[in-house]
């Protein structure tokens, strides 16, 4: 079931489209170094990797990829296959996850590197100058794969359109949740993965985050979170019932 | 014996003209996108928060002083109007070609006296009347208000019912030329809507960044964010001051982003091939 | 051997809609034809049988066991599905290889058991083609390929002709008679009782969500000829006719609904319109048209609910 989720995710066109969207950033770096910006260097690439690739394209391609596990099957009328298989519902669900996590990475962590690369290249500093930046941005991406792709997941068990609440939450919530006043911030992901990120990255903009969080409690609420969210679903889904449609 | 057959006779129905049948899908669509929760709470949600903002700084901002033109610059530069229209060209906008793709109804569009181009003519008729609603009914309350309630010359609230008119449906035209192009990529309006989400906020962002000090200091990457081009636009017609990007190319990329999309999707409908299984 | 389904009082609810109201009936071993019209209930039970659905009220066993989350159950069955959906994107091989790769199989086992399904079904040549390419017939035959490759014990077959040319509905009702002549048991779904009839002589009716008469087709036909069938005849001379019929000792009544028209029921449908135009020419009568309003599997099932 894993390995039959990453053919779906990376082979057919779809995978061809979120693989051409998670490369956009690295097509960014690339043009400003080829155009010879005097002001490109590592800060401005940590500037632009968290709004642009954490915040869009991640969001994007794991809501696309995660919302479709499950629920593409149900709309499809091909989850009678599955289900008619000697293999419980929660494995299903499970496997499939499996398969959605290694597909992501996959989409989501060699622009990560390459884009580090480039900028790297650029300013003239070794791959290894600036390494926490790319072990942090590494971490963030691999977290956020996990937490939204579990979110996304749940979402996708329980709601028939797991894509416009999935949207709000990615786009909306987790955009304007930094500027609410309180403990409100802490209500979302990005929080954390802010948080990763300034525990790894001590010099740059992302120090000046507003987080109290430390790196290692972050990630561990962000796994904890995962497997709370993806626990639910596969008890969701043993339980629920399949009317086709018509 | 004798076994006769019964007879048959064809009415003649005469068929009306293309305007009619282009009507029939307009009506249809809007009467079925309405009723979606996301349609209503846009539209509804919409209109208000940007009314509401806009008279409620009216009455505890600016209450003593009358109302220039360039007031009114405020509520059409409203973030939330962004967002519910972006909103609402994700939540039917990108549905309004993926879904008629998915479930095969493009068969049944394709198989009756309609091209292409009156195809994509009523789709966007059906998108762009309940964009409007939020992106031009906001702007014409607020003024129209200003000048019942006295704050507001006449005049002036007219000249900004005006602009807020053409705004409005710039903003419109530019989105629902965006979103049905998307729409026509896909058989799944989740993606197409995912990437209505993803363009506009993912070019806002981009701009934003690049273009401050600190960063590339380079003003004329705002051009790259669709909103910040309609803002621009929206200065210059209001007379607001401030901004870094001038109004005219603002305009043309706007309008150029219109026109080429909606190309595209003229282009790519006609090389559309749905395959029944 | 005792029986592969057995359902007692089976209710299933979708909302205010009741797609199985009590339903009661064994499936005996061998090929069943579960025949019932459009809104019946057959894929109601069916998705019940699959686990899809969990029942709302009675019993329901298959193969001795409660299906709902029963994971074994499913080494048992094999399930061919209505929809014609399909995993588009996989090719006919790999579409029954993935699947019996689920069942537990090998690779190099799969491969293997995917292609001689495929070859049984008749697919050899299309097993390289992604199955978006297939036509309905085709798609028929992958879907028959997928439930038979890890030799169940059950097939569970819901409208498995359906849009299937007929070349197609050759090469399915035979692969359904090969794997019932090897010992396997067959369950499938119709509409159409002719389709039925060609593989099998047991059948259980459908109707409203209830199981209305079950057995052998012949003794329920039998049953249906003992109720009165209508013929509605168009004729100038309606009395005349009806003198000459009421002499036939299968009829039961006669009526004149409308001018020129003559509405006769008969307990012998097949013995009425063979002496029908006999009695026409001899005669000299003028028929100008006939119709029965009773020649529907609706009209069946009205005589056996009352």
């Amino acid at each position: 079931m894993t390995v039959l989720t990453i053919r779906y995710l990376l082979s057919t066109r779809r995978g061809l489209a979120t693989l051409a969207l998670s490369w956009i950033p690295l097509l960014l770096v690339s043009s400003l170094a080829l155009a010879r910006v005097p002001s490109f260097g590592i800060l401005l690439f940590q500037s632009l990797m968290v709004p642009l690739f954490l915040q869009i394209v991640l969001i994007f391609v794991t809501l696309v990829n995660a919302t479709s596990l499950i629920r593409e099957e149900i709309d499809d009328n091909t989850l009678p296959y599955l289900l008619t298989r000697p293999v419980s519902k929660p494995t299903l669900a499970l496997s499939k996850y499996a398969g959605y996590l290694v597909a992501a990475m996959v989409l989501l962590l060699p622009p990560v590197v390459v884009a580090y690369g480039v900028t790297a290249a650029y300013a003239g500093t070794g791959l290894g100058t600036d390494s926490e930046v790319l072990a942090g941005f590494l971490a963030a991406t691999a977290l956020a794969v996990i937490a939204y792709g579990a979110l996304f997941f749940f979402l996708s068990v329980v709601l028939r359109k797991p894509l416009t609440v999935g949207l709000l939450i990615g786009f909306v919530w987790e955009s304007v949740v930094g500027s609410l006043p309180g403990s409100v911030p802490k209500l979302s992901l990005i929080y954390y993965l802010q948080s990763v990120l300034k525990g790894m990255i001590p010099v740059g903009s992302l120090s000046g985050f507003a987080t109290d969080v430390t790196a290692p409690v972050a990630a561990t609420v962000l796994i904890v979170f995962a497997v709370i969210m993806v626990v639910l679903a596969a008890v969701m889904f043993q339980r629920m019932e399949f009317r086709q449609k018509a | 014996m004798s076994i006769s057959l019964p007879t048959y006779t064809r009415r003649e129905i005469p068929l009306l003209g293309r305007r009619h049948r282009i009507w029939a899908i307009v009506v249809t669509g809007l009467r079925h996108e309405i009723r979606r929760p996301a349609a209503i709470f846009a539209v509804g949600v919409g209109t208000a928060i940007t009314t509401i903002v806009s008279i409620v700084f009216v009455f505890f901002v600016l209450v003593g002083q009358p109302l220039e033109l360039t007031f009114f610059y405020t509520p059409a530069s409203n973030p939330a109007m962004l967002f519910f229209v972006t909103l609402m060209a994700a939540a039917v906008g990108a549905g309004l070609i993926a879904d008629d793709l998915d479930s095969m109804a493009l068969t049944l569009y394709l198989s009756r006296p309609l091209t292409s181009a009156d195809y994509l003519t009523a789709k966007a008729a059906i998108l762009a009347t309940l964009t409007a609603l939020i992106a031009v009914l906001p702007l014409v309350i607020t003024p129209l208000l200003a000048a019942l309630l006295g704050f507001s010359p006449w005049d002036v609230a007219l000249e900004a019912v005006g602009i807020s008119i053409l705004l409005g449906l710039l903003l419109t035209v530019f989105f629902t030329s965006l979103a049905l192009f998307l729409s026509s990529l896909t058989r799944r309006r989740a993606y197409a809507a995912a990437a209505v989400f993803a363009i506009v906020f993912g070019l806002l962002a981009t701009a934003t960044i690049l273009s401050q000090t600190g960063s590339l200091n380079e003003p004329a990457l705002l051009y790259l964010s669709p909103w910040d081009d309609y803002l621009a636009v929206a200065r210059a017609a209001f007379g607001a001051s401030g901004g870094t990007i001038d109004w005219a190319p603002a305009l043309a990329i706007l309008l150029g982003i219109t026109v080429v999309a909606a190309l595209a999707t003229w282009v790519r409908m006609r090389a559309v091939e749905v395959v029944s299984g | 051997m005792s029986a592969v389904v057995e359902a007692k009082g089976v209710m299933k609810w979708y909302g205010e809609v009741l797609g199985l109201n009590g339903f009661t009936a064994s499936f005996n071993p061998g090929i069943t034809g579960l025949v019932g019209p459009n809104g019946a209930g057959k894929s109601t039970l069916f998705k019940l049988l699959i686990g899809q659905l969990h029942a709302n009220g009675g019993d329901l066993r298959l193969l001795g066991q409660d299906p709902w989350n029963n994971v074994e159950l499913k080494r048992k069955i094999g399930y061919c599905p209505e929809s014609n959906q399909l995993y588009g994107w996989l090719t006919g091989q790999a579409f029954v290889e993935t699947l019996l790769r689920l069942d537990g199989m090998r690779a190099d086992d799969a491969r293997k058991t995917a292609e001689e399904s495929l070859a049984f079904v008749g697919l050899t040549g299309a097993k390289d083609r992604p199955l978006r390419t297939y036509s309905r017939g085709m798609r028929q035959r992958a879907k028959l390929a997928q439930a038979l490759a890890h030799a169940p014990e059950l097939l569970i077959l819901d409208e498995p002709l359906s849009g299937a040319d007929p070349m197609a509905r050759v090469q399915i009702l035979r692969a359904i008679s090969d794997f019932a002549k090897r010992g396997g048991h067959v369950i499938m779904s119709t509409h159409v009782l002719y389709e039925v009839e060609r593989v099998t002589s047991n059948i259980v009716l459908i109707h409203n969500g209830k199981a209305i008469a079950s057995g052998d087709l012949h003794a329920i036909r039998a049953l249906i000829d003992e109720h009165p069938h209508a013929v509605r005849i168009a004729t100038s001379k309606p009395r005349d006719l009806a003198q000459a019929l009421t002499a036939m000792e299968h009829i039961v009544s006669v009526e004149f609904p409308a001018p020129e028209t003559l509405l006769v029921r008969t307990r012998k449908p097949d013995a009425f319109y063979r002496e029908l135009p006999e009695i026409v020419v001899d005669r000299n009568l003028d028929v100008h048209g006939l119709e029965s309003p009773d020649d529907s599997l609706e009209a069946v099932f009205r005589y056996l609910v009352g």
